[in-house]
C-alpha cells in the first residue's frame, strides 16, 4: 500500500526531526568527553517538564517554554556531570557510563516525587490533521518539526561561529592539539554538558508536546536515541541527525512491515547491524 | 547538639531493649502489602495499601485473628514485575510475611505468584491474566483473585458491543497478559455471537507514539476499537486519534478510562468513550463500612472512586476471618477455609467482628464483601458484575450494569 508507506515515511522524518535534538545533545557529549552519557533519557524529562511548568504555570506560549526547557536541563545535566559523572572520571568510560546511568535513575524519581506519575497535557488546544488528499499531518508536529529544526539551527550556528563552540569542536577533534592552544578543558566540558543536556531537554519537551509529559518520557527515547547516535557514528553532529532520522523512518515502516510489537525491535537491529558492518558509524571516524 | 558518651550509651541501651518491647506485644501473623503506588497503577495504589492497612485496624481492635494481632510490612510494586519480585523478596525472606496483598496487573501478579508458591503463602491479587487461575502458575491453588478475569473483561466488552449495535469492531492491545487477555477474550465472544472480528495490532508499551499503530487500525474504518490498554498508552493512542478527525467509537477498560484519562485529555476527546470497570457491591453492609473507612483515610473520597480498594480490603477480611475459621496460622488451613467464609451457604456478615462473633457462635459464615459477593470458584476465582459508563462532557454515567 504506497499510500501508507509515504504516509509512514512523513511522519517518520518529523519523528525523527525531533529525536535528532536530544541526539545531538548525546553525540556531542561524547565527542568531548568520550563518555555516553545514558542520563540523556532523564534530563529530556526535566526539560519536558521545566517547559511544561513554564507553558502551564506562567502561560508561556512553546517558542518561549523551549529555552525554560534547555536551561533547566542544562543546570541538571551539570549537577549530573559534577556530583556523579566526574568523580568517576579516572575509573574510565564505562564507570563514568554507569554513572550517569544511576544519576538518571535518581533524577527520574525525584521528579516523581515532586510532580507524581499522572499524565501532564500541555495547555494546547488539540488540533485536527490538516489533510492533503490522502495524506495528513498534524498542526503541532509541523509546529515542533519546524521548533526541532530552530534547535539544530541554533546549534550549528554555535559551534561554527562562535569561540567556545569552535573550542568544543576542537577539543572533540583533537584534544591535546586543543589543550596545547591554549583551550580550557574544564571549561569546554561545562559548556558541552550544558548545551548536550539542554538540547536533551528541549527534544523532551517536543516529545512531551506531542503527547504528554510523565516521569518516563525521556527514558522511552533513551534507545531510540542512542540508536541513532551509533548509527549516524558516535560523536558525529551530522552523523547524530542522519541516525535520528533513518531511525524514525525505520521505526514507522517497520509497523507497516510487521507485527508492531517488534517495533522496539528497530533499535537493536540498528545497533547490532552498524557495529557488525561499520563500526564506525555512517558519519564517524572513529570506532567508538 | 554534641554527641556525648552518655548519648551514645543511652541509644545502644534503647536499641537493645528494642526486640523485648516488640516482643512484649506478642506474636503477630505477618502480611504483606504489595500494590502500585507508583507507575501505570498509581491512581489506585495508594487507596489500595491503606484500605488493606485500614481493614487490619479494624481486625486488630476487634481483638486479632485468632487471637493474633495482625502486623503489617507495605511495598510499592510501581506496577513493574521487576520491582514487584525484589519486593516480593523483600517481603517474604526479611519480613517474613504469611500472605501477599493487592497485587495489581497481571504482569505483576504472574511475576510475583511462583515466589508466593515457593514459599508456600497465600496470593491475593486483583489481577486478569486467565493464566492466573490455574496450573502452572497456581499449581498450588494458593492465589485468589478478587477481580474479574480479562477473559470475562472481554466477555462484557462484547456483550456491550453488540448491545451498543456496533459491526466492525477492531482491537487494540498492550503488549502483556492483561491486555491480550482483554482482547482475545472479546474476539472469542464475538466470533462466537456469530460475527467478524476486524484488524487486531498488539503494540509495544514505552513508545513515544503510536502512530503508525493507530493509522494502520484505522486504514481498516472500523466503527469501534476494543481496547486491552492501560493508561499511559490509552492517553496517547486517543490523544493521536483525535488528531486524525476519524469519527468512531471507542470500548476501554475502566483502569485506562478514568477521571485522569478525562483529566490529561479533557472532554472533548474523552467524549462518547464507553469505559468497563466491575461495579462494587454498592448496596451491600459491607460496601457500607468500606466507604466510611475511605472517606476517613482518603480526604472524603466515596469508595465508587476505587473499586480496587474495596477488593483489597475484602482480602484482609476474608484472610481473618479465614484464620479466625481454621483457628490455624497455617497456610493449608487458612487455605481451605477462605471458601468456609466467604461462599454460602452460612450467614451474611459484612465485617470482620461480626464474622468473629459468629464464629465463635459456632454458625458457618458467609462473607459478603464490599468489592463482590466474593464467592469463589474451583480456580480462587469471583464474578463481579460490570458497569458500562459513558463519558459525556468529562463525566462517568453509568447506564447500565451487565452480568456474565
Amino acid at each position: 500500500m504506497p499510500e501508507a508507506l509515504i504516509q509512514a515515511l512523513i511522519n517518520g522524518v518529523i519523528a525523527g526531526t525531533i529525536l535528532a535534538v536530544p541526539a545531538l545533545g548525546f553525540t556531542a557529549i561524547f565527542a568531548v568527553l568520550n563518555y555516553p552519557n545514558f542520563a540523556i533519557g532523564a534530563l529530556a524529562t526535566v526539560g519536558a517538564y521545566a517547559g511544561w511548568v513554564g507553558n502551564t504555570a506562567f502561560g508561556l506560549p512553546m517558542a518561549a517554554a523551549l529555552p525554560v526547557a534547555f536551561v533547566a536541563a542544562a543546570l541538571a545535566g551539570l549537577a549530573v556531570q559534577w556530583m556523579a559523572v566526574k568523580p568517576l572520571e579516572a575509573a574510565g568510560a564505562l564507570m563514568m557510563a554507569i554513572a550517569s546511568l544511576a544519576a538518571g535513575l535518581v533524577l527520574e524519581n525525584m521528579l516523581r516525587f515532586g510532580f507524581g506519575n499522572e499524565l501532564r497535557g500541555f495547555d494546547l488546544p488539540l488540533l485536527r490533521d490538516w489533510r492533503f488528499g490522502a495524506f495528513r499531518v498534524g498542526p503541532q508536529q509541523v509546529e515542533n518539526f519546524v521548533l526541532a529544526l530552530a534547535c539544530m539551527a541554533l546549534l550549528w550556528a554555535f559551534l561554527r561561529f562562535s569561540r567556545t563552540g569552535r573550542a568544543m569542536r576542537a577539543v572533540a577533534d583533537n584534544r591535546d592539539l586543543a589543550l596545547l592552544r591554549g583551550v580550557d578543558p574544564v571549561r569546554v566540558a561545562a559548556v558541552t554538558v550544558a548545551v548536550g543536556a539542554g538540547l536533551a531537554g528541549m527534544g523532551g519537551m517536543l516529545v512531551g508536546l506531542d503527547t504528554s509529559v510523565d516521569p518516563l518520557v525521556g527514558t522511552r527515547l533513551v534507545l531510540s536515541i542512542f540508536a541513532a547516535a551509533v548509527l549516524g557514528g558516535l560523536g558525529s553532529i551530522p552523523g547524530a541527525v542522519a541516525g535520528a532520522i533513518a531511525i524514525g523512518v525505520a521505526e514507522e515502516v517497520a509497523v507497516l512491515a510487521f507485527n508492531p510489537a517488534y517495533r522496539l525491535v528497530v533499535g537493536f537491529v540498528a545497533i547490532l547491524a552498524v557495529l557488525t558492518l561499520r563500526p564506525a558509524g555512517l558519519f564517524g571516524t572513529r570506532a567508538g | 547538639m554534641t554527641i556525648t558518651r552518655r548519648i551514645v550509651l543511652a541509644g545502644s541501651a534503647g536499641a537493645l531493649a528494642m526486640p523485648n518491647v516488640v516482643r512484649a506485644q506478642g506474636e503477630t501473623f505477618r502480611v504483606g502489602a504489595l500494590n502500585p503506588v507508583t507507575g501505570a497503577g498509581s491512581p489506585y495504589g495508594s487507596g489500595m495499601q491503606r484500605m488493606i492497612g485500614a481493614a487490619v485496624e479494624a481486625i486488630n481492635a476487634a481483638g486479632g485473628a485468632n487471637g493474633r494481632r495482625i502486623e503489617l510490612f507495605s511495598e510499592d510494586s510501581q506496577t513493574s514485575p521487576q520491582a514487584a519480585v525484589l519486593a516480593a523478596k523483600k517481603l517474604i525472606e526479611v519480613n517474613r510475611v504469611r500472605a501477599i496483598l493487592g497485587t495489581w496487573s497481571s504482569g505483576v501478579s504472574l511475576a510475583v505468584m511462583p515466589l508466593t508458591n515457593d514459599a508456600d503463602i497465600l496470593l491475593m491479587h486483583t489481577s486478569g491474566a486467565p493464566a492466573l487461575s490455574t496450573p502452572p502458575v497456581n499449581a498450588k491453588s494458593l492465589g485468589f483473585r478478587f477481580q474479574a478475569t480479562n477473559d470475562r473483561f472481554g466477555r462484557a466488552f462484547a456483550e456491550i458491543a453488540a448491545r451498543e449495535g456496533f459491526r466492525r469492531p477492531a482491537t487494540m492491545a498492550f503488549n502483556n497478559a492483561s491486555g491480550i487477555g482483554n482482547t482475545d477474550g472479546f474476539r472469542r465472544a464475538w466470533a462466537a455471537k456469530g460475527n467478524q472480528n476486524g484488524e487486531h495490532v498488539v503494540y509495544e508499551p514505552n513508545q513515544p507514539s503510536y502512530r503508525a499503530e493507530l493509522l494502520r487500525v484505522l486504514n481498516t474504518r472500523p466503527d469501534v476499537i476494543v481496547m486491552g490498554s492501560f493508561l499511559p498508552d490509552t492517553t496517547i493512542i486517543l490523544r493521536e486519534w483525535f488528531q486524525t478527525g476519524t469519527p468512531m467509537k471507542w470500548i476501554i477498560p475502566g483502569w485506562a478510562a478514568n477521571p485522569q484519562l478525562v483529566q490529561a485529555l479533557g472532554p472533548a476527546v474523552t467524549q462518547g468513550i464507553i469505559a468497563v470497570e466491575s461495579v462494587s457491591n454498592e448496596g451491600a453492609p459491607a460496601f457500607a463500612a468500606f466507604d466510611a473507612a475511605h472517606r476517613r483515610a482518603m480526604g472524603n473520597q466515596p469508595g465508587t472512586a476505587n473499586a480496587y480498594a474495596a477488593m483489597t480490603w475484602d482480602m484482609a477480611n476474608t484472610l481473618a476471618l479465614a484464620i479466625e475459621q481454621a483457628k490455624s496460622f497455617e497456610t493449608a488451613a487458612i487455605n481451605a477455609a477462605i471458601r468456609q467464609v466467604a461462599n454460602p451457604p452460612g450467614e451474611a456478615v459484612a465485617t470482620f467482628a461480626e464474622g468473629k462473633a459468629a464464629i465463635a457462635a459456632g454458625r458457618k459464615v458467609n462473607y459478603e464483601g464490599a468489592s463482590s459477593v466474593l464467592d469463589f470458584d474451583q480456580f480462587g476465582d469471583v464474578t463481579p458484575d460490570f458497569g458500562a459508563y459513558f463519558i459525556e462532557q468529562g463525566q462517568f454515567n453509568r447506564r447500565y450494569v451487565v452480568k456474565i
